[in-house]
């Protein structure tokens, strides 16, 4: 009883929507795999930096801002629930809320770049940005950098995802309210919440592994 | 309201009742970290970071109603991540 019949949504190569359906989300799940392997490298990096020298790891660690990466943290889960909602509202048809709720994600979203930009600027105003401009004093010395690089192409990268994220938020915001997106054709925004999901599942490792491993001692 | 449709229009309640828990534990995360629990904090760190990703990709990201070839998809990703670990610290730790 699924859309078995024409429909313009439908692409010629596919049989029915349901085909279609399965086989854009495993597509786009494809390529999330490329995506966690990407950050896996980043991850397995910080592994083996932090089994050698633990102790420097937990004193650059404390020097993050707990407070803001933990309000981040709470911006980016309440993106993914407005996304989830988005998708919910796309497949019911309701295009107002659709509308106010991917608004909603993309506002999260910037919100989430603007604490991130005043946690860079302190980073570079502090001397904590591995280079020539390295000088923050520590028992460890310029070692002490290894660290921040690892912070910074972590949450540079996913901040990279977040901005990428945020545009198609908008360009799907804009497309939703010219009314792109009926209950027959929900597919695009729940792929585009496939990958904001994702940029909140890394960002869910990178919180503790950076800014909380040495608060306890 | 929606009975039997073509698709499935899932109720929204279990999109609060997920977000509801992430935010506890994203408050449990940080209480735990200021725990002096030796070698410890960072396994737990994880572990419930790991229960959060579980319940983002199983409810958020829909795989409990795809195909069982996305489970597969992210059990693949899981385990290449695993072997790759495994062998890049059976170098870096044995030098």
């Amino acid at each position: 009883m699924s859309a078995s019949t024409s429909n313009k949504f439908l692409a010629h190569h596919f049989d029915s929507m349901t085909q279609q359906r399965e086989a854009v989300t495993f597509g786009m799940w494809l390529f999330l795999v490329t995506e966690a392997m990407f950050f896996g490298g980043v991850f397995a990096g910080y592994t083996v930096y932090y089994l050698y020298y633990p102790k420097m790891f937990h004193l650059m660690s404390n020097q993050l801002d707990v407070k803001l990466g933990a309000i981040n943290t709470a911006v980016l889960l309440t993106s993914s629930l407005t996304m989830a909602l988005a998708v919910n509202a796309a497949q019911r048809g309701n295009r107002k809320k659709l509308v106010a709720l991917l608004a909603s994600t993309l506002v999260l979203s910037l919100v989430f770049l603007v604490i991130k930009f005043f946690e860079y600027r302190h980073k570079f105003h502090t001397g904590m940005v591995p280079g020539t401009g390295f000088h923050f004093m520590n028992p460890f010395g310029d070692r002490a950098q290894m660290f921040m690089s690892f912070y910074f192409a972590a949450t540079g990268i996913h901040g990279i995802h977040v901005i990428i994220g945020a545009f198609f938020i908008g360009l799907f915001t804009w497309r939703a309210h010219k009314g792109c997106y009926p209950s027959e054709n929900y597919q695009p925004v729940e792929i585009l919440g496939l990958y904001w999901h994702f940029v909140d599942l890394v960002w869910i490792y990178v919180f503790p592994l950076f800014y909380l491993i040495g608060r306890s001692g | 309201m929606d009975s039997h449709s073509e698709q499935h229009h899932h109720s929204t309640t279990p999109y609060f009742i997920v977000y509801t828990l992430l935010m506890a534990l994203l408050v449990l995360t940080v209480a735990m970290a200021y725990v002096h629990f030796g070698h410890f904090n960072i396994p737990l760190a994880l572990l419930v970071a790991t229960i959060k990703a579980m319940m983002v990709i199983w409810i958020f990201m829909h795989v409990k109603d795809s195909s069982p070839m996305v489970l597969a998809c992210i059990v693949g990703t899981v385990m290449m991540l695993t072997v790759g670990a495994m062998l890049l610290l059976s170098d870096y730790l044995t030098r």
